[in-house]
């Protein structure tokens, strides 16, 4: 008999056959993440061929729950949700230094800006929705004033996030040394900023 | 020889001494800073994290400005340097207009100080105009991600091993000493929100720094100097070791060793002590 009729005799299969069962959970490939991915950003993410230049390279990946080569295959697999419920988009510090390794020229940064925006509407942990926050403080300031202000989006973020006494030694610090200014500059030409950030929201719609 | 210049957000607040020092030293080698008119934020890396149209039409509506000048560009932050020159290269390769609708010539360059200071001509008159040289001061130079990453948007040719700063150095009298840490990251926006991943970065940083015979850090960028220079109190509680290594913008040297009034005001304003390694040698 062969392996298959010894499996419907309900018979114990052989060591070979066992070698070739799957191990762990089968995956149903969703490859419409990877066009949609692709389309959007004009990355070739379809070409990673898994040889870890970029997780070896990254700085962060120690803390990644998926480092980039994970992030590049579960992109290819359409593991969304495993995607989207990992930190490394927000962990990730845009420092280029996986994509100027990549032999396939492919840009990660821009995958993970793209990773930030898709998590947008879903509930993140405390620690990456922190970094959400400061963005977003940093960017008001700079929607208000044409120019960031530190300290404006400082303050903004201690507020939203609650982190009240987190760093004020390091802040009197920098006041006292005159590198934080309470009054923020403002461009002249402010309401030209306004129309930068209200024509970039309508694009994205 | 005239610049346009474009300080950016930190160079006007929390690194104001690296802006201090840049004006001082174009001045003492000749060459004319105007201010960009009403320059606005380049997004820094804000922008690109929520929208990548907001992170090219932000850093364009100062290239709009510069189209109008008869200068190229001057940048001192990494960050708006690489924003800027990322813009340049979406908006010719995608045909994009400029914010106000108007056709981007590329008239005027995007120009990052590193590179400016390297030209053949600035570096005779970095040369010539040491009256301190800084003797005995040995760094390392730490060039960070953005001055070098990627390629394709900074021009960089050696992005793995860069030696520009290293040289500038060498022609202040300084010795640079070899290490392997010229481009690892540092943290950059995390510095707020995740302090504890960047002080582990900054650790490594300075680790390697000393283990390579340097006394002080030179950098080019104000975001590695803040999570370099500003938690070495709280890094030393932290991981149960002294860090107090001085970090210096590589206009401070140059202003330092061209014997500048103006250059000890500038070390003042470091959270860790930039001035006591320079007197102990007599360069101060």
């Amino acid at each position: 008999m062969d392996e298959e009729q010894k499996e419907q005799a309900g018979e114990e299969a052989s060591p070979e056959a066992a070698a070739r069962a799957p191990r762990g959970p089968v995956v149903t490939i969703d490859s419409s993440l990877v066009k949609d991915i692709e389309n959007e950003t004009g990355v070739n993410v379809g070409s990673c061929f898994q040889c870890m230049k970029c997780s070896s390279g990254c700085p962060l990946a120690f803390t990644m729950e998926l480092v980039p080569h994970q992030v590049m295959k579960a992109v290819q697999l359409g593991l969304k949700d495993k995607l989207l419920e990992a930190n490394t988009s927000w962990i990730c510090a845009t420092c280029y230094t996986c994509s100027v390794r990549c032999p396939n020229d492919i840009d990660i940064p821009r995958v993970m800006d793209h990773l930030r925006q898709m998590t947008e509407g879903r509930a993140l942990r405390k620690s990456e929705k922190d970094i959400k926050t400061f963005h977003k403080c940093f960017l008001k300031s700079i929607r208000r004033h044409g120019k960031a202000s530190e300290l404006g989006a400082i303050v903004g973020y201690k507020m939203r996030t609650g982190h009240f006494f987190q760093d004020m030694g390091l802040g009197m610090k920098m006041m006292s040394r005159g590198k934080l200014h309470f009054l923020p500059g403002n461009i002249r030409n402010k309401q030209e900023i306004k129309e930068i950030f209200r024509k970039a929201e309508e694009e994205e719609k | 020889m005239m610049l346009s210049y474009y300080p950016g957000c930190s160079l006007e607040g929390s690194a104001n001494e690296y802006d201090r020092s840049t004006r001082s030293v174009f001045a003492s080698i000749g060459v004319e800073l105007k201010d960009l008119e009403d320059w606005n934020c380049c997004g820094a890396s804000s922008a690109h994290i929520f929208n990548e149209k907001l992170s090219i039409d932000l850093p364009a509506r100062n290239l709009q400005i510069l189209e109008k000048q008869e200068a190229d560009m001057l940048v001192s932050c990494a960050a708006c340097y690489s924003r800027m020159r990322k813009a340049v290269k979406v908006i010719k390769d995608q045909g994009l207009s400029l914010p106000d609708g108007s056709t981007y010539e590329g008239k005027n360059e995007v120009r990052f100080v590193l590179d400016v200071l390297f030209e053949d001509a600035m570096l005779k008159k970095i040369g010539e105009k040491v009256a301190v040289p800084l003797e005995g001061l040995k760094v390392v130079c730490y060039y960070g991600c953005l001055t070098v990453r990627p390629p394709r948007v900074t021009g960089a040719e050696q992005y793995e091993n860069p030696t520009r700063m290293d040289e500038i150095v060498e022609i202040l009298g300084a010795t640079a000493c070899q290490w392997s840490f010229k481009t690892e990251c540092c943290g950059a926006g995390l510095a707020l929100a995740r302090s504890d991943l960047v002080m582990k970065l900054t650790a490594k940083v300075m680790d390697m720094a000393q283990e390579a015979g340097a006394e002080a850090i030179v950098v080019v960028c104000p975001m590695c100097h803040a999570n370099l220079d500003m938690r070495q109190e709280e890094m030393s509680q932290a991981f149960k070791k002294t860090y107090a290594m001085p970090v210096y913008y590589l206009t401070e040297l140059i202003g330092l060793a061209h014997g500048l009034d103006e250059a000890p005001e500038w070390l003042e304003k470091h959270l860790t002590d930039a001035k006591g390694l320079l007197a102990g040698k007599g360069l101060l």
